[in-house]
């Protein structure tokens, strides 16, 4: 195959590398590809993926911590069952949900869940 | 389902950023390997802006499908093609015209996504067909010009040599078949169309190439045959034509 430019190959190169390993870190660290803009529709059984600051409010036993997801969104309160004990911080979280409780009038919707794991961002926590 | 990152609009200003590394790196990678000129490489960088910063990074991957298909039909027997004085000019080489006669449309069905009561389906139905088309036309013309015989596409259905503008084959349809169910069963993924949809490109695609031969064949002008179309002008009114039958029929039935 006659290439015009080595130089000028290498440099598109580099720029579809970059792109890949920019895209990657980014659907890692949950700066796309996450559900919190769906939590007000989600329902028991559904996997979802979200990104958050996560406070760890109880350990039923050990290996059962319970978590609270901060989203951002005032109008759904997440909680985070999980196996794993982390430090308090930003993290994305998969898992399915496991509850989900109706909100009385004024009151957040309650979403509890299952988390299959925690993952801590690379660069943009 | 396809994740809303890949079919759905671009998601943050981070993301285009990827969006515009990538296609700066496909740019010079098309521009380095002489699969197009300074001005067909400037042009697919825009067009391609336009399409990912309308439709998302699926339609970009869609449209990148194209062109890399087009990219191995073009080289695919290309001593044959040389031989039989049929090899694109300038060694496959594609200039700014070409990108336009190809993408244009593909873009209009993503603007087309824009006009209020035109939905996000609809304008992704009319852009895989728009895609469909050039890519079924490529497949066509290229690997059906490596073909041992081939036809008129009108009547009488005269022999004519392959390659010759207006000639059709078995395996030039075979391959405007395959090109066409590709982008049909990609736009699934891609665009976040439904299974039960996808066969709406793949058919309009095929249908867009067999009018790019019809108007090859009757107004096309060439070495030997004067017409008022130019290669160009069929290509973009074969792939504009069967996106917007579908935009339209796909407006008023879904």
């Amino acid at each position: 195959m006659a290439v015009r430019n080595r130089s000028t190959l290498a440099l598109g190169l580099a720029c579809l590398l970059s792109a890949g390993v920019l895209g990657g870190v980014l659907v890692h660290d949950g700066e796309v590809g996450t559900d919190e803009a769906l939590l007000d529709q989600v329902e028991r059984g559904d996997e979802v993926r979200l990104k958050g600051a996560l406070v760890r409010i109880a350990d039923v036993a050990p290996g059962n911590h319970t978590y609270r997801l901060d989203t951002g969104d005032a109008a759904t309160r997440v909680l985070v069952r999980a196996d794993v004990a982390v430090p308090d911080g930003t993290y994305v979280v998969e898992g399915r949900v496991s509850s989900v409780g109706e909100p009385a009038v004024g009151q957040p919707r309650a979403v509890v869940v299952e988390a299959s794991s925690i993952s801590e961002p690379i660069l943009f926590g | 389902m396809s994740p809303p990152w890949l079919s759905g609009p671009v998601p943050s200003p981070l993301w285009l950023a990827v969006i515009v590394l990538g296609l700066a790196g496909l740019a010079l990678v098309a521009y380095a390997l002489r699969a197009l000129d300074v001005a067909g490489a400037v042009g697919s960088f825009v067009l391609g802006f336009v399409v990912a910063g309308l439709g998302g990074l699926g339609w970009l991957l869609l449209m990148v499908t194209f062109t890399g298909v087009g990219f191995v039909v073009t080289r695919t027997g290309r001593l044959r093609k040389e031989e039989r004085r049929i090899a694109e000019d300038n060694d496959g080489e594609r200039g700014l015209r070409n990108v336009l006669a190809n993408g244009a449309a593909a873009a209009l069905a993503a603007f087309a996504g824009q006009i209020q009561g035109v939905s996000r389906t609809v304008a992704a139905l009319a852009f895989a067909s728009a895609v469909a088309a050039v890519t079924a036309d490529t497949a066509a013309s290229e690997l059906g010009s490596l073909a041992a015989r081939a036809r008129r596409v009108l009547p009488p259905f005269p022999a004519v040599a392959p390659g010759e503008n207006g000639g059709v084959s078995w395996p030039g349809q075979a391959a405007a078949a395959a090109g066409a169910l590709l982008i049909g069963m990609l736009s699934v993924p891609l665009l976040g169309l439904g299974w039960g949809h996808a066969w709406i490109p793949a058919v309009a695609g095929f249908v867009g190439c067999q009018l790019d031969s019809v108007l090859g064949a009757s107004l096309e002008r060439d070495a030997v045959r004067d017409g008022p179309l130019s290669k160009q002008d069929v290509n973009f009114i074969a792939s504009a034509v069967p996106a917007l039958v579908v935009l339209v029929g796909a407006a008023l039935l879904l």
